[in-house]
């Protein structure tokens, strides 16, 4: 059983103008893939990360994860699911403002009804995995741009989930504090959590084990290692 | 696999939610804190304004009459037969009976005082249990007894003794009442419910009879009666009271005025509660304005909390708390506020306090429940918006 089933995947957004975002997608990943996903922009990366990640639901075709038919699960399941087996990480890092790095992370383990004291203590070892042991009570608008991503990306692995999924996590920053974070993706990855990641960098996308292209919501080609 | 917020943590969110918008959050409560303190502090003064009028009511007594000749229907004057006040005293529910008649003079400091200036001073002839019947006490000295009735003693109202200068009986004042000088023997204590009495000055009626033919038919009766029965007593009062002209008997009944006046204060207090109700709804209005515009605003953590985890009822759980919070904390406000008006109108009126204790919880309630119904529509806008939509950034 695959972690991750798409089969014949299509989700339109009702216009007028009506938008194919996805068009008969047929994708799998078994755990402990690394896979890119790459493509220009408006292709439909993020529509399929966002089915893959149960953030939404397709409008036809199959979605399995970790063995479960999203289409029959209800909000509360698959809250369920992202709360238990998912990560993820944003282009834009997302972190709450006013909010100290530890608290961000520590965030990451709120809907799985883990006590204050357990989250703090996971957060600050979530930390010191992504190198930032010494930007714990920083502001995020007193971190830098890869500070802040690392921050995203310790939220997103708090609570070891099985698949983290990372929208650009590139996208903001410079080549070289880019590379140190996919760096930080792939030293997940080798730790045995499966890592999807959308870029339009194919440099970056060459580092994964896997990399499918996309373009007008169809899979164009596929390269695997 | 579940997702799961403990009570707690939901707590934590909307505290932090509160604090992280301090500004904005204390002038969304602050609405809800003027509408509560205007409610607590009207219901607390009027609540310490009742208690005093209804003491003074208590102490007055509601069942005291009073009857004094009217203009009749043809505007002619008869005067009340000798004898009305006892005839009025025998009607079975009158408990005890005074009566009062006007005696033509005037009462003056001096004989260079011309004898038009009355200072509105009426001069009566009383029984001797006046006082007793009206519910009125001595300030200074006694009133009229047997050994007055023929002897130049007066006794004076609160205000006509203030009108003429006298502010104790020591040394023994003098006042002139024509041409003889009666001494004061005492001074009477306020009356409120008697503006007519506290002016006026009392002598004996044997006095009043040999030096200004007073005649001894009352000009003014006070009846104490059975509370149950007054309207029945009001009934037969005029025919019983002047056989001849019952037409020109008026009844009055002097507490009436206090009711009255208590009626208007409750009507007023009606209003008053009215206003702060609109100004808590306001408020509400308030917290539903700046929730939507909230929701709006943090469409971004929304997004990132469905994607860590949260179910549609827990963005709605965290949202609908942290309106109730803010309303309770503006509740909490307002009530202190209003508390402390009160007790500050207390003192200064010299009122007694009486603080509506379930005035205070329900205002707190009315808070709670405002901003719960404020809450609802943006906690559950924020709990519908689809998470893939909320983290889209291009």
């Amino acid at each position: 059983m695959s972690l991750i089933e798409l089969e014949m995947v299509s989700k339109s957004y009702p216009g007028p103008p009506r938008v194919d975002a996805l068009v008969n997608v047929d994708l799998s990943a078994e755990a402990g893939d690394s896979l890119a996903v790459v493509g220009p922009s408006g292709s439909g990366k993020s529509t399929l990360l966002h089915i893959m990640g149960a953030l939404d639901r397709p409008t036809n075709g199959l979605v399995r994860l970790d063995g479960n038919d999203v289409a029959l699960m209800s909000d509360k399941q698959l809250s369920g699911l992202r709360a238990n087996l998912i990560g993820f990480v944003f282009q834009d890092f997302f972190l709450l403002s006013g909010t100290t790095a530890l608290e961000n992370v520590a965030q990451g383990l709120l809907y799985r009804g883990v006590a204050t004291g357990d989250r703090r203590i996971r957060a600050r070892s979530a930390l010191e995995r992504v190198g930032l042991a010494d930007r714990m009570s920083h502001l995020p608008t007193q971190l830098s741009g890869g500070e802040r991503q690392r921050v995203a990306i310790a939220r997103a692995i708090l609570g070891n989930p099985a698949v983290v999924f990372a929208d650009e996590p590139t996208g903001n920053l410079d080549s070289k504090t880019g590379a140190g974070i996919i760096d930080v993706l792939l030293g997940l990855n080798e730790a045995g959590t499966t890592v999807v990641v959308i870029t339009h960098d194919r440099e970056v996308a060459g580092r994964f084990g896997r990399e499918i292209s996309i373009l007008d919501g169809r899979i164009a080609g596929e390269r695997s290692a | 696999m579940k997702s799961k917020l403990r009570i707690r943590d939901i707590i934590v969110l909307g505290y932090q939610g509160i604090l992280k918008r301090r500004g904005r959050s204390v002038l969304t409560a602050a609405g809800i804190a003027i509408g509560i303190a205007a409610i607590v502090a009207v219901l607390g003064i009027s609540a310490s304004g009742r208690s005093d009028l209804l003491a003074s009511l208590d102490s007055l007594g509601t069942n005291l009459l009073r009857v004094t000749e009217g203009p009749g229907v043809l505007g002619q004057s008869t005067g009340f037969p000798d004898g009305a006040a006892e005839m009025a005293g025998r009607v079975g529910p009158v408990r005890r009976y005074s009566a009062t008649t006007l005696v033509d003079t005037a009462v003056r400091r001096s004989n260079l005082i011309p004898e038009i200036e009355t200072n509105g001073i009426g001069v009566f002839t009383s029984h001797q249990n006046l006082l007793e019947v009206v519910g009125g006490e001595m300030k200074e000295g006694r009133f009229l007894d047997e050994a007055a009735d023929r002897l130049p003693l007066i006794v004076l109202g609160d205000v006509a003794a203030a009108r003429l200068g006298i502010w104790n009986l020591d040394p023994r004042p003098r006042v002139l009442l024509d041409e003889t000088w009666f001494t004061v023997i005492g001074i009477a204590d306020e009356l409120p419910l008697h503006p007519d009495l506290e002016r006026g000055a009392f002598i004996g009626a044997t006095i009043a009879d040999q030096l200004f033919a007073t005649p001894r038919a009352p000009s003014s009766i006070y009846l104490r009666v059975n509370p149950e029965s007054i309207d029945a007593v009001v009934d037969v009062l005029p025919a019983t009271i002047s056989p001849n002209s019952p037409d020109q008997v008026e009844i009055t009944r002097p507490s009436d005025a206090l009711a009255a006046r208590r009626a208007a204060e409750e009507a007023l207090t009606g209003l008053l509660v009215g206003l702060g109700a609109v100004a808590l709804l306001v408020g509400g209005v308030a917290i539903a304005n700046i929730m939507v515009m909230s929701v709006l605003e943090r469409r971004m953590e929304i997004g990132v909390r469905r994607a860590l985890g949260a179910t549609r009822a827990h963005i709605r759980a965290q949202f609908l708390f942290e309106s109730t919070i803010l309303a309770a904390a503006g509740g909490v406000v307002g009530v202190l506020l209003g508390a402390g008006i009160t007790v500050a109108f207390a003192i200064n009126r010299d009122l007694t306090l009486a603080v509506p204790i379930a005035g205070l919880f329900g205002s707190i309630g009315a808070a709670l429940a405002v901003g719960g119904i404020a809450g609802l529509y943006p906690a559950i806008r924020a709990a519908r918006i689809e998470p893939a939509e909320a983290v889209r950034t291009g």
